[in-house]
């Protein structure tokens, strides 16, 4: 399956060795959008100390260990803009990911239920239990 | 938009349907009656539900050392604070 990782499944499985291995007869994508999200998250963790040095270090190591690669063709930005106001969405930055899925014929992986919820009706996102 | 009846709403919620009809009652959820069923809207049921966690398998919540980050919540906080 081609999947699109959202950021907060790309941090948990940059984590756990256990939840890349579910990962790893998939075909990983990104947005550029991803590498901004997870690199400030584990910042923003280590700065509020949720993360040691050490923890640190094991998230971008796992997170450059699941392979994911970037894609961002030229349609994303305006696909993204109109399926947020498709969605009813005031911002777009869920959006980009649903829009490299559909252009992309992927599905997007994610942990946030917010995302899963409301993005529900395009059929392009699933959660790890359906991997 | 797509358009729920209060049984299909109250699954994709994963409350009783009477939760839900107690939000339209209240005016929590917006609703259109059609005959004798209210109709509502998922991404309204979306909105007002609290950010429950996902539900994932248990090693998608252990990492191999130390503890979980909030994850959901800092790349949350992030995408609504631009």
């Amino acid at each position: 399956m081609l999947i699109i990782l959202d950021s907060s499944a790309a941090l948990r499985a940059s984590m756990s060795s256990l939840a890349s291995n579910d990962l790893a007869s998939h075909e990983l994508i990104g947005p550029p959008l991803l590498w901004s999200e997870v690199y400030s998250a584990i910042h923003e963790a280590s700065w509020r100390r949720d993360l040691d040095d050490s923890g640190v270090a094991a998230a971008l190591v796992g997170f450059a260990r699941l392979g994911v690669r970037r894609r961002s063709p030229h349609r994303l930005h305006q696909e993204a803009f109109d399926l947020a106001g498709e969605l009813g969405w005031a911002k777009t930055y869920d959006a980009e990911f649903l829009a490299l899925a559909k252009i992309e014929g992927g599905r997007v992986l994610t942990t946030d239920a917010r995302m899963r919820r409301g993005a529900d009706r395009t059929g392009l996102v699933i959660e790890p239990s359906e991997l | 938009m797509s358009r729920m009846t209060v049984p299909d709403a109250a699954r994709f919620a994963g409350r009783n349907p009477e939760t839900i009809r107690r939000w339209i009652r209240e005016g929590k959820l917006r609703s259109e009656r059609v005959g004798t069923q209210h109709l509502v809207l998922s991404e309204d049921v979306a909105a007002i539900l609290p950010d429950q966690p996902l539900e994932l398998p248990a090693h998608w919540q252990d990492p191999d050392s130390g503890s979980m980050p909030p994850w959901e919540h800092l790349v949350r906080n992030g995408r609504e604070s631009h």
